[in-house]
């Protein structure tokens, strides 16, 4: 079987990583993966050992390997482009549109789907997959397959050294309203003022011009300032070593996201053995069992999460005991290996194969 | 032998009322029976740990459990009704259910010659004539027992038709028992979306008539708790008591009252029934349709307002001692808001007082099934009825294994017809294939004999056009020889016009830097000249300069004489200042200093360099000031580090004023780099990189977020106390947040002296270390003498004089008692407020290469300053310079750097000062070498290392 997975732009992202560790594992279930992207900024650093697989170039071109190729399936990954060049196809292709955005109006497209051309929706959760059904008309055929967790995030645990005087409470996203850094700050304020001496760390790049000048504002306005820790746009290849810094300083990492479809950041950590406390809503409750593999709060409600962040820091059994089920789940569930049969299963089932 | 009992009930079916009754009754005969084996008839849920279950329709396995008890108990629970149908058929086969297979277990008990007891029996409604038979079967089997409450008792003596006997006693049920369990209520509460502490109105609704998914009830109970929850502002928290899915299950109503009520929270997670009861105590009241839902609220004193659909609601509300629960005719909105009010108005302690009164009657249960297994079993039946018991007994086991066999027989056959069936059809549809096939066969046969024709055609065709095609390559290559040629020339003149191209390019690029040097150039002179045209000296100046333009017009006779007499006067008299007087030139500009950077970055790549540090520094680097950020980058660059300075400026045409590209160290105003905290940070990539921040710019903040994510080693190296200069009114952008997160976000912070370190880790709880200051070697050589006056005693100070640390008042007073000894002062900046004593010198500020020559005069070095924090936490460079020098020190107000206790004396007072200055003096020369050898291991060059040693073994 030979598929096509179609993404706009090539970077160092978090779906490029998935698509090389793809390229790898469907070769074992004697799926021949190729990839193609729009355009270049950097990342073909990633598919250096594999150049025959990875190709760049417009849409019109995709539809020329396409043809030439011999592909069973195309499979695009919120790349609409594509889909008006196929369907001209007088024969196109089985098409599997992967669904995976977390902000809703970038899923609009969604709305305008080509009924004959596309067999299969795929979505990383149930939660999400729902989401999307609400939005769209009529009977769409969707499938789950979960996102898999980089094979670095599942390397063992190493026993670290601790360097940080105070446990750290760790955040992970993109400087914008919907990750809702701001409900991070309100937290950290609302915990430091209940008596919580800890250390709390932004992972995060900025999305504006303005984005780094209103968190340093926010977090001086909220006295957080002096307690805070910055890394901007760290390098998805070190942080399994943050994750393992956070583990080590008895902290945990916080979700104030007002949505995702998946939640990679969680179960990344959750790989790493780090305790998360997040809202108890889709997707965390399908990702993670709640009390068990992360601790859930209500959703919103800044109080209850600072509640849940100082239990958890004051609790070693329970936040070593909540890090390990995480750690486990996260093995049996999200490594390549575990999610690549929904995928292939999916695959096949489009292809009418 | 442990003692056995099989209980008979609706036991392991995820209705939480059944496994409250289930956990009480196991949590108390083991506190009696400790050895005790107990077994019951169960559903796939989970039962209490150490109680074994047995499938009530498995009728071989339950008739051997039966026979191997010791007792058989039939409760607890609402059994006895017949709101099903009841099959007295079925009864002891696979068909049984409801009240039929309950009675199941007591009549195999009875064939088995077991003892029963019916334990905490409910009963009722009985509204047939087989439930009525079928409970007064019930009565018959058991030899004692306990009745739920009263009117389950009334229900069967009506069944018996004669009161019970006496063996036979009313108790409560046996959940009063349960002990509350707190752990974990908390988890539940949030995962249920609760805040802690909350209020809360629990609601256990079930669907009624029993799974009649209508609910035409369900909003008007709604709208009776909605002004309740409003006063109250508590939240609604939904109870699923039986956990089953679909439509009628109680998940499902949960649902629908979320949809209707979307601020309600519902209980996802399930409970032990222990953990349920302590749930249900953090409850303002219950609202409780389930039975069990009121009854385990009573046992924290939590009131409840009971909605009857049965008869045992309304008879536990009587045992409760609340308002009377509401017939179904009665749930509407007032109604139900009446009641709850009701509820809520008892005191909690009332419900307690009934709960525990409810809890001492539940004991009779436990009581019977004790006595049960001990006491002796039923008499036996004669020989004969033993014999028919038993053939009994075994022919409805053998008829269920027969039906169990003919059943799958069945099951068999209708799997092998249908598959008869579908290969048929798979037979009729291959036929019509090969049908299909055939014709497609015969006119692709016509089509081939067509395609023939064609291809004869086609191929006379393809001769011909391979003869022109042979013809076209000719001309071809001709064309392509004459194309070659003309490429070539193209080339040939692409060639020269690009070199003329690059030659206009240069030039062009040389002009651009020649106007911007000029801009530069221009807009400085403007500045120096907007200087002195503003300063006093021209104002007095300019209507002299007028007067001698109008007295001598320029080009005059008068001026030209005027000229020559003054240059005879220049000559005759040397320049009083011997200082140059040639003006600081002023660098040219660049066009795109980061273009300038990234040449930079290229040489440095190019030379091999391995690591590189970027200075951001409050100070211009001039080598003559001394300012440590500077010793740091000369050091650094002289040992081969490419070192980019960035220094703070003013305004946007300030340029610096020592050119070091040639030394290694590229200098670039501050603000360029923090405009562009991206590109720097991606800069120098695979390289060893350290980000040195001398002074904390709150400006810093995205810099250093960028560069330590990319990998730089940061290290923030604390100079002073700046919060003391923020205080005086210095370093105004100084902000004590930002500070902190300084210290708390680089790889490695340093400090000065051990105070000053202290004074961080203080304030954010991180490892400081301490590099002192150092000395640049050489100041200490004497390159002309300067002789002074000496006194008995002669002390020297050179440096800042600022009033902030120099304690005048002390110098003052020691020269005061001092009036044979003379003290040298050399320095700027400041001055006393008073006049000082005549043996003072004050002798301003001179060129650091001459320091030498004036301390060779003096006997001791001191530093006179104040005991402010600000001096506390300073490590002034002069010492080492005064040690390097051979001279003894005293100081006031700083320490003493590390090692140096046995050259450099600390005092507090005036007293103190004068005895360790005269202590020092008769030092003599003796321990001058060894001043000067630890001044030697004080370089800039040792502290550079340090520094580089602790970025190198840090984390970053």
């Amino acid at each position: 079987m030979k598929v096509l997975f179609v993404y706009k732009f090539l970077t160092v992202g978090g779906v490029e990583t998935v698509l090389r560790a793809r390229i790898a594992h469907l070769a074992d279930r004697g799926v021949e993966a190729h990839c193609w992207f729009f355009a270049d900024y950097g990342g073909s650093a990633l598919f250096r050992d594999v150049p025959d697989r990875v190709h760049v170039g417009t849409p019109e071109q995709a539809v020329k390997l396409i043809v030439r190729g011999g592909f069973d399936v195309v499979s695009t990954i919120d790349t609409e482009e594509i889909l008006p060049v196929l369907a001209a196809l007088p024969e196109p292709p089985p098409v599997v549109v992967e669904a995976h955005s977390a902000y809703l109006e970038n899923l609009d497209y969604l709305l305008r789907l080509p009924r004959g051309l596309v067999k299969l929706l795929l979505v990383p959760t149930r939660g999400h997959g729902d989401l999307i059904a609400d939005r769209l008309r009529g009977d769409w055929s969707i499938r789950v397959v979960p996102n898999p967790v980089a094979d670095s995030f599942l390397l063992p645990l190493p026993v670290n050294e601790i360097w940080s005087a105070s446990p750290q409470v760790a955040w992970i996203g993109r400087l914008d309203d919907h990750k809702n850094w701001r409900g991070f700050l309100e937290l950290a304020a609302r915990a430091t003022r209940d008596g919580l001496d800890a250390e709390y760390v932004i992972v995060g790049h900025p999305v504006e011009p303005r984005s780094s000048q209103d968190l340093q504002e926010a977090a001086t306005a909220a006295g957080m300032l002096g307690r805070l820790r910055w890394l901007c746009a760290l390098p998805h290849a070190r942080v399994p070593a943050l994750l393992d810094d956070v583990r080590a300083s008895g902290g945990v990492l916080v979700v104030t996201s007002r949505g995702e479809s998946f939640g990679m950041t969680v179960v990344e950590a959750m790989a790493r053995g780090c305790a998360v406390v997040l809202p108890a809503a889709a997707p965390y409750d399908e990702t993670t069992t709640l009390g068990t593999s992360s601790l859930g709060y209500a959703p919103g409600s800044t109080a209850a999460a600072a509640s849940v962040v100082r239990r958890v820091l004051a609790d070693a059994e329970l936040r070593s005991a909540v890090g390990e089920a995480a750690r486990v789940q996260v093995l049996e569930r999200y490594s390549a290996a575990a999610t690549l049969g929904a995928l292939v299963n999916a695959l096949h089932e489009a292809a009418g194969s | 032998m442990r003692p056995r009992l099989l209980l008979a009930g609706y036991y392991g079916r995820g209705n939480a009322g059944d496994d409250a009754i289930l956990a009480a009754l196991h949590q108390e005969l083991v506190a009696r029976v400790p050895d005790l084996q107990l077994t019951v008839t169960a559903g796939p849920h989970a039962l209490p740990a150490g109680v074994e279950r047995v499938d009530p329709r498995n009728l071989p396995v339950l008739s051997a459990v039966v026979q191997s008890s010791d007792a058989v108990g039939l409760g607890g629970g609402g059994l006895l009704q017949d709101y099903w149908p009841v099959r007295t058929d079925a009864l002891l086969s696979q068909d049984q259910g409801g009240l039929v297979e309950y009675l199941a277990t007591p009549v195999l008990a009875h064939l088995h010659g077991v003892p029963t007891v019916l334990c905490a029996l409910g009963a009722g409604p009985l509204r047939t004539a087989e439930g009525r038979e079928q409970a007064g079967l019930a009565v018959q089997l058991a030899q004692a027992g306990t009745l739920r409450d009263v009117a389950s008792y009334e229900v069967l003596a009506g069944a018996a038709g004669r009161p019970l006997p006496k063996q036979f006693r009313v108790a409560t049920d046996p959940a009063f028992l349960l002990e509350p369990d707190e752990a974990g209520v908390d988890e539940l509460l949030i995962s249920a979306g609760c805040a802690p502490g909350e209020a809360l109105v629990a609601v256990a609704l079930r669907h009624w008539p029993a799974g009649d998914p209508q609910t035409t009830w369900l909003e008007p109970v709604l709208q009776g708790l909605d002004p309740v929850l409003e006063r109250r502002a508590a939240r609604l928290l939904v109870l699923p008591f039986e956990r089953t899915e679909g439509a009628g299950s109680d998940g499902d109503l949960a649902r629908r009252v979320r949809q209707l009520r979307p601020h309600a929270r519902v209980l996802a997670d399930s409970p032990s029934p222990a953990q349920l009861a302590a749930l249900l105590s953090r409850c303002q009241a219950v609202v409780a349709m389930r039975y069990h839902a009121a009854l385990l609220a009573s046992l924290g004193g939590t009131p409840a307002a009971c909605l009857a659909y049965d008869p045992k609601v309304e008879q536990l509300a009587v045992q409760l001692g609340g308002p009377a629960a509401l017939r179904q005719d009665s749930w509407i909105a007032v109604e139900v808001e009446a009641a709850l009010e009701q509820a809520l108005a008892r005191p909690r302690e009332e419900v307690r007082q009934h709960a525990a009164a409810a809890s001492e009657a539940a004991r009779a249960t436990i009581d019977v099934l004790v006595e049960a297994l001990s006491g002796p079993r039923p008499p036996a039946p004669a020989p004969v009825a033993q014999v028919v018991r038993r053939l009994a007994l075994q022919r409805s086991v053998q008829l269920e294994q027969l039906r169990e066999q003919a059943s799958s027989a069945a099951a068999e056959s209708v799997q092998g017809a249908e598959r008869l069936v579908a290969r048929d059809a798979q037979l009729l549809q291959a036929q019509g294939e090969l049908a299909r096939h055939q014709e497609q066969f015969e006119q692709l046969w016509s089509q081939a004999a067509t395609r023939q024709q064609e291809l004869d055609r086609l191929q006379a065709d393809v001769q011909e056009r391979e003869r022109a095609l042979a013809e076209a390559a000719r001309r071809e290559q001709q064309v392509a020889a004459r194309l070659a040629a003309a490429e070539r020339a193209r080339d040939e003149a692409n060639r020269a016009a690009a070199e003329q191209q690059q030659a206009v390019a240069e030039r062009l690029q040389q002009a651009e830097q020649e106007a911007a040097t000029a801009r530069l150039v221009r807009t400085a002179a403007e500045e120096d000249l907007r200087l002195v045209t503003s300063s006093p000296a021209y104002r007095m100046a300019a209507p002299v300069w007028r007067l001698g333009n109008a007295a001598l017009p320029l080009g005059s006779r008068r001026r030209a004489l005027y000229h020559r007499a003054r240059r005879r006067l220049d000559d005759a008299v040397p320049d009083s200042s011997g200082v140059p007087t040639a003006a600081v030139p002023h660098r040219p500009g660049t066009l795109d200093d980061l273009a300038q950077l990234s040449q930079f970055e290229q040489q440095a790549r190019a030379r091999g360099a391995e690591r590189v540090v970027v200075v951001l520094s409050g100070t211009q680097l001039r080598e003559d000031e001394g300012q440590r950020p500077t010793q740091l980058a000369l050091q650094m660059a002289a040992q081969g580090v490419p070192v980019v300075f960035a220094y703070f400026r003013w305004d946007h045409v300030e340029r610096h004023t020592e050119e070091r590209r040639a030394d290694g160290i590229h200098q670039v105003p501050l603000d360029v780099l923090l405009d562009q905290p991206a590109a720097v940070a991606g800069m120098f990539a695979g390289l060893n990189r350290m980000l040195l921040v001398a002074f904390p710019y709150p400006r810093f903040f995205e810099l250093l977020a960028r560069c330590n994510a990319a990998g730089w080693c940061s290290v923030y190296d604390v100079l002073d106390d700046w919060e003391q200069f923020h205080a005086v009114g210095q370093a105004i952008w100084w902000d004590r947040e930002f500070e902190q997160h300084l210290v708390r976000s680089a790889s490695v912070v340093t400090a000065i002296n051990q105070p000053l370190a202290e004074l961080v880790s203080s304030q954010v709880e991180r490892e400081v270390q301490v590099v002192p200051n150092g000395l640049r070697p050489g100041l200490e050589r004497v390159q002309e003498a300067r002789p002074l006056e000496r006194g008995e005693v002669t002390v020297g100070y050179f440096g800042h004089l600022t009033t902030a640390w120099f304690d005048w008042e002390l110098l003052a007073e020691a020269a005061n008692r001092t009036p044979t000894w003379r003290w040298y002062v050399i320095g700027y900046g400041g001055g006393p407020e008073k006049p000082l004593p005549d043996n003072v010198v004050l002798l301003g500020r001179q060129p650091q290469p001459s320091l030498a020559a004036f301390a060779q005069n003096w006997d001791v070095g001191i530093v006179p300053f104040r005991r402010t924090r600000l001096a506390e936490c300073a490590d002034p460079i002069k010492v080492y310079e005064y040690l390097a020098m051979g001279l003894p020190v005293v100081v006031s107000g700083v320490h003493a750097p590390p090692g140096a206790d046995a050259f450099v004396e600390r005092v507090d007072d005036v007293e103190q000062l004068l005895d360790a200055l005269g202590r020092a003096a008769a030092q003599g020369a003796d321990a001058r070498g060894a001043r000067r050898e630890y001044a030697a291991r004080c370089t800039w060059g040792s502290r550079t290392e340090a520094l580089l040693g602790l970025v190198a073994g840090s984390r970053s």
